[in-house]
């Protein structure tokens, strides 16, 4: 058990005027107390230490903003405090129910998490959308063969029909496309992800 | 004697980590907070 015959009070005040030390002394002084406490709620060591943690981050900027007006009363003041974080928790922890993996099973591996896919499809709408505009970027004839063989699936064949050009000079003018593309994308550090 | 409990599970004391306990000390430490000429308080971590 940790002796400060200091009262909190006057370690309160010293520590709003400045002295950090004073903080310190009021954890090792109640820090048992409160564990206790938050552990009798929770039962576990993790969510404990949290709450713990955060009752105290609470305390500290409470104090610093000079916010704090129970003078003579800390130590009930913080387990208030960290009650209502124990509440906080709980009201969490039945919205969303948790599930610990273990070594042999792994949830992720049986469900699908239907909000990744979105981020994921949103992502991919996004690069689409670069690309096009990347895209306006290059000649018009290079573009031209590019919109007709990527968009408009064409052959090259029924692009060198459309276009008058011969096979070649389409596949010609696709990989000039390309090769520009990647220039500009690599000119302008552009990132695309996918 | 066979030994019944792990060294582990003796030592057991309701108390928080003393990395916890010196993270909300350094928290303290970082954290200033400054009044703008409009009297509002804004708080100012400097890690």
């Amino acid at each position: 058990m940790y002796k400060n015959q200091t009262p909190d009070s006057t370690l309160v005040t010293r520590y709003i005027q400045g002295c950090e030390s004073s903080l310190e002394i009021l954890i090792k002084k109640h820090k048992q107390r409160l564990y206790s406490f938050i552990y009798s709620k929770v039962q576990d060591r993790e969510i404990t230490e949290d709450v713990f943690q955060d009752t105290f981050i609470k305390v500290i900027r409470t104090l610093k903003l000079g916010n704090y007006n129970e003078q003579g009363k800390f130590l009930p003041w913080v387990m208030r405090i960290s009650h209502n974080l124990i509440i906080d928790h709980f009201r969490k922890s039945n919205r969303m129910r948790s599930f610990k993996n273990t070594a042999d099973f792994d949830i992720f591996s049986v469900i699908s998490d239907g909000s990744l896919n979105a981020e994921k499809q949103l992502i991919k709408d996004q690069v689409l959308s670069d690309v096009k505009e990347l895209i306006e970027e290059l000649p018009s004839e290079q573009k031209e063969v590019l919109v007709m063989r990527i968009y408009k699936d064409m052959s090259f064949k029924e692009i060198s029909e459309n276009t008058g050009v011969s096979i070649n000079t389409a596949l010609g003018r696709m990989r000039y496309a390309l090769i520009n593309l990647r220039k500009i994308i690599e000119e302008n550090k552009i990132i695309l992800l996918d | 004697m066979k030994q019944l409990y792990s060294k582990k599970s003796s030592e057991f004391q309701e108390q928080p980590k003393k990395e916890t306990v010196q993270y909300l000390i350094n928290f303290s430490k970082s954290l200033s907070v400054v009044k703008t000429k409009s009297n509002i308080k804004i708080e100012l971590n400097l890690n």
